[in-house]
């Protein structure tokens, strides 16, 4: 366990510094899948993620601050501080998300063919953030005596933090290879379905978080409600993509 | 019929359906977790563990448990006349304390393998009012696993360590944030 590298009077947390490479090797998979995507603008990958970012960023600061605004009105300053304690993250991801459509929606560009070339770039930043879970000794796994446990808090725990990063870091690399698919998207699907069905399945070695009603874990609940939408939106799109469908709307047209 | 064919089949997106409603509920029953039973965790100085229990000696001389302040809302730095950051959180500390101080709160500066005179000294410096203590051979800082100058918990009223900030300096309206969020609490 690793939370701070301390050089001099410098700390610098460890999960930010792994967010940070896992944005740029993220960035980097996703510039080289949009790359064989005919329908996307040359850039517009690289673009549209920096401002996504930087726009998630900042929103995510600003709410945080407005559930403290009398504090922050007494020390403006405070909205800068590179400590990222004091932001409201599903705000900033709904931003970044708001912001890519947005560009997407003003250029054009195809949604599924962007979405399977953001795949391996999500896959790889979700890897990294669960690698800094590890370092910060959070989303901890329930005690064990494997051999394969790690020591957290002075007791050995399943690597839960690993089961979800290793296999969701191969689907990215899997989604960056190219090759044959069954239809534009699927790449997409293959990454976020293969990271929700990982992370309702390593939920029973993780330390219980948010409990719901019945005693179920929200994070798992929350995984296979995904899960279930991932496989309507796959069946929607398979048979939207089907040679009997376009044959039926071909009849139709006629 | 290829893996890429059979993907192509809007019936086998449905079956996955049906299989992930029918084994993934399965596997979420399987994973409750028993509200009934003790989920108290051991002492551990991590987000949702109890902070573990200390002595230390106050500047002025006399003893602090933290076992005997739960039930106030503690915000714990742990830190060093010589670091930096913590000599420029120092004042923002001193204000929401004195902000906060007849609501609950009890802001500790545990001071790091110094000696109580260069403790006192700086306290004069920045006309600190809060409570000082000493930690003189390190004891309670790898109690804390201390990794990184100044770390911060903060603890809520039933003794529970509700968020760590590795390093600082801490900006004043992130401390008050924190502080209020923990007061309004009942």
């Amino acid at each position: 366990m690793l939370p701070v590298l301390q050089i001099g009077p410098l700390v610098v947390q460890t999960s930010l510094l792994l967010a940070l490479i896992g944005f740029w090797l993220g960035l980097e998979f996703s510039s080289r899948a949009a790359r064989r995507q005919p329908d996307i603008p040359r850039g517009f990958v690289d673009s549209a993620v920096f401002r996504a970012l930087l726009l998630g960023l900042v929103v995510a600061r600003l709410v945080y601050a407005a559930g403290s605004i009398e504090a922050y009105l007494n020390d403006p300053l405070a909205l800068i501080s590179p400590l990222p304690a004091t932001m409201n993250g599903p705000a900033g991801l709904a931003a970044a998300i708001a912001t890519i459509a947005w560009l997407a929606h003003r250029r054009r560009v195809p949604l599924r063919p962007l979405l399977d070339a953001l795949a391996p770039g999500i896959g790889v930043l979700l890897a990294v953030l669960a690698l800094g879970d590890l370092t910060n000794g959070t989303a901890l796994g329930t005690p064990t005596d494997l051999p394969w446990a790690v020591t957290l808090w002075d007791v050995p725990r399943h690597p839960v933090q690993l089961y979800l990063a290793v296999p969701t870091l191969s689907l990215a690399l899997w989604s960056l290879q190219g090759g044959e698919r069954p239809f534009a998207g699927f790449d997409f699907l293959v990454v976020t379905g293969g990271y929700a069905l990982i992370l309702l399945i390593s939920g029973i070695w993780r330390e219980p978080g948010v409990v719901i009603a019945g005693g179920f874990r929200q994070e798992q609940f929350i995984a296979w409600a995904a899960l279930l939408l991932l496989t309507l939106v796959g069946a929607r799109w398979a048979m939207q993509d089907s040679p009997s469908s376009n044959v039926q709307l071909e009849k139709e047209h006629t | 019929m290829t893996m890429t064919d059979l993907f192509r089949e809007p019936r086998t997106w449905q079956r996955f359906f049906v299989g992930v409603l029918l084994l993934g509920g399965a596997w979420l029953w399987l994973s409750r977790v028993d509200v009934g039973g003790s989920t108290a965790a051991a002492p551990a100085p991590r987000v949702g563990a109890p902070a573990p229990p200390f002595t230390a000696v106050l500047v002025d001389g006399g003893p602090i448990a933290l076992s005997d302040q739960i039930g106030q809302v503690i915000v714990l730095n742990l830190w060093a006349t010589w670091c930096p950051p913590c000599r420029a959180e120092m004042p923002a500390l001193e204000r929401v304390w004195q902000r906060h101080r007849d609501e609950g709160l009890l802001v500790l500066g545990l001071n790091q393998q110094e000696s109580a005179e260069r403790v006192a000294a700086f306290r004069a410096e920045f006309a600190l009012t809060f409570p000082l203590a000493l930690d003189p051979t390190g004891e309670i800082g790898r109690r804390y696993l201390l990794t990184a100058y100044p770390t911060t918990y903060f603890i809520g009223r039933d003794g529970t360590i509700r968020d760590v900030i590795y390093g600082g300096p801490m900006p004043e309206a992130l401390i008050e944030s924190r502080v209020t969020a923990l007061l309004a609490e009942e």
